[in-house]
């Protein structure tokens, strides 16, 4: 009995020290939710910049050409243009420009790591498209617009505030379930039941909330 | 005996090692978090925008008769576009920018931008009317002196608001032959690639599907 007392005690440190390894990694913990308040709003971001189709279209295949550090202002700046139509209506543009900076401040929060390059986010649709040169003025002003507010958690928990096409012309429901916005379904929400910013979101994302950063 | 007292200090040791092992690491750099009091959930309201905000649609631009081609389309906006040196990324003075579809030509200031002046926009009538309508498209060409030759295709133009594109020119250099116009396509807007693919959807290539919320 003795004998395998030994063995035993071994075996209970090794599954000890694999606990620690695998279950108390950095990198498990690195994944834990913050909290708004607790984590400022990001200075700046880092953007995998891929190569493009031969049409020019940033390619999501392509190879990561450099990771580019940015001002987070200037990053989410030059992607609500390429993610939403410009001449939306006003408050499906603030819809947009909420869900563009929440969902790259995740990710600044989670970065990841392929090809050996640790990043954010990158230009393509894997994350946002992003285009250096294509801020305009309206999608500027609505972006200005909500700079100050985050939509979070009830628990105030940042989170990925995700996003698809959806169908022109309908409201979208169907991505309640998934909670994620329809991009053409806030624009309908807006232009046909002159629903305001809050209220879009709050169809496509269940007990949520608004909140002014402090 | 002796062999007997070592094994029992064995064993303690390995006990105390055990149950260390199966305590939580303290990780480096990681402050324990604050104390967090949920925040207030932020009363948004909606207010009546005055014209001049920038967030409101801009009324509908009727060209004069000083800008070539005023009676050959219908719907107009306005344009402003900034010319920088893609090298330096600076803008470009006297810079001219000219618009293929209707041949209005303007040059930039000091800080690299033309002024504001009404561009037609132009749908893409091999497009069906719904589709067309999310932009127009028009052709610009940028000159400088010393720089390359710039066309810049498909420059989407939005109704009811300022479109602010920018044009990169290059420097000509020494070493540089054959010099030929440097062109840049604008990208389709995803959102017009994505209703197109739609529209011509038939049932039996329902793709990710109607319902798929990655769509």
């Amino acid at each position: 009995m003795r004998r395998y007392t030994f063995h035993l005690i071994c075996a209970l440190l090794l599954l000890g020290l694999a606990v620690q390894i695998f279950l108390a990694s950095p990198e498990a913990r690195a994944q834990t939710e913050q909290k708004i308040g607790q984590t400022p709003i990001p200075a700046n971001i880092l953007v995998a910049i891929r190569e493009s189709k031969p049409g020019g279209d940033p390619n999501p295949r392509g190879q990561i050409l450099y990771v580019q550090s940015m001002p987070f202002k200037t990053y989410i700046r030059n992607v609500l243009p390429n993610e939403w139509l410009p001449n939306w209506e006003a408050e499906s543009l603030k819809a947009g420009a909420m869900a563009v900076k929440m969902f790259a401040w995740y990710h600044v929060l989670n970065p990841v790591t392929i090809d050996n390059q640790r990043f954010a986010v990158d230009n393509t649709t894997n994350f946002q498209i992003y285009r250096e040169g294509t801020s305009m003025p309206r999608t500027d002003a609505a972006l200005d617009e909500t700079m100050q507010l985050a939509f979070v958690k009830k628990d105030d928990t940042i989170f990925e505030l995700n996003y698809r096409a959806g169908y022109p012309n309908s409201p979208n429901f169907q991505y309640r379930n998934a909670q994620k916005m329809a991009q053409h379904g806030s624009q309908y929400l807006a232009h046909r039941q002159n629903k305001n910013m809050l209220q879009i979101l709050q169809v496509y994302y269940e007990g949520r909330k608004l909140v002014k950063i402090p | 005996m002796k062999k007997k007292g070592a094994r029992k200090i064995w064993l303690s040791v390995l006990c105390i090692a055990a149950s260390l092992t199966s305590l939580p690491l303290p990780l480096q750099g990681q402050a324990e978090p604050k104390e967090h009091r949920p925040l207030p959930e932020y009363k948004y309201e909606t207010f009546h925008r005055q014209s001049n905000d920038p967030l409101s649609m801009q009324p509908d631009v009727k060209p004069g008769s000083d800008i070539p081609g005023y009676n050959k389309w219908d719907k107009w906006a306005l344009m402003q576009v900034k010319v920088i040196d893609s090298t330096t990324r600076k803008p470009l003075e006297n810079a001219e920018v000219v618009i293929a579809e209707t041949g209005y030509r303007t040059k930039t200031d000091k800080h690299g931008f033309t002024q504001a002046f009404p561009a037609p926009i132009i749908r893409d009538p091999r497009f069906t009317e719904t589709l067309a309508r999310l932009h127009g498209q028009l052709t610009l060409l940028a000159y400088k002196n010393g720089y390359r030759d710039t066309i810049c295709y498909n420059v989407r133009m939005n109704e009811g608001m300022t479109t602010t594109p920018e044009i990169w020119m290059f420097e000509i250099a020494p070493e540089h032959h054959r010099i030929e116009p440097y062109v840049y396509h604008y990208p389709t807007h995803h959102l017009f690639s994505v209703n197109l693919a739609e529209e011509f959807r038939s049932k039996s290539q329902p793709g990710a599907g109607p319902e798929s919320p990655d769509r």
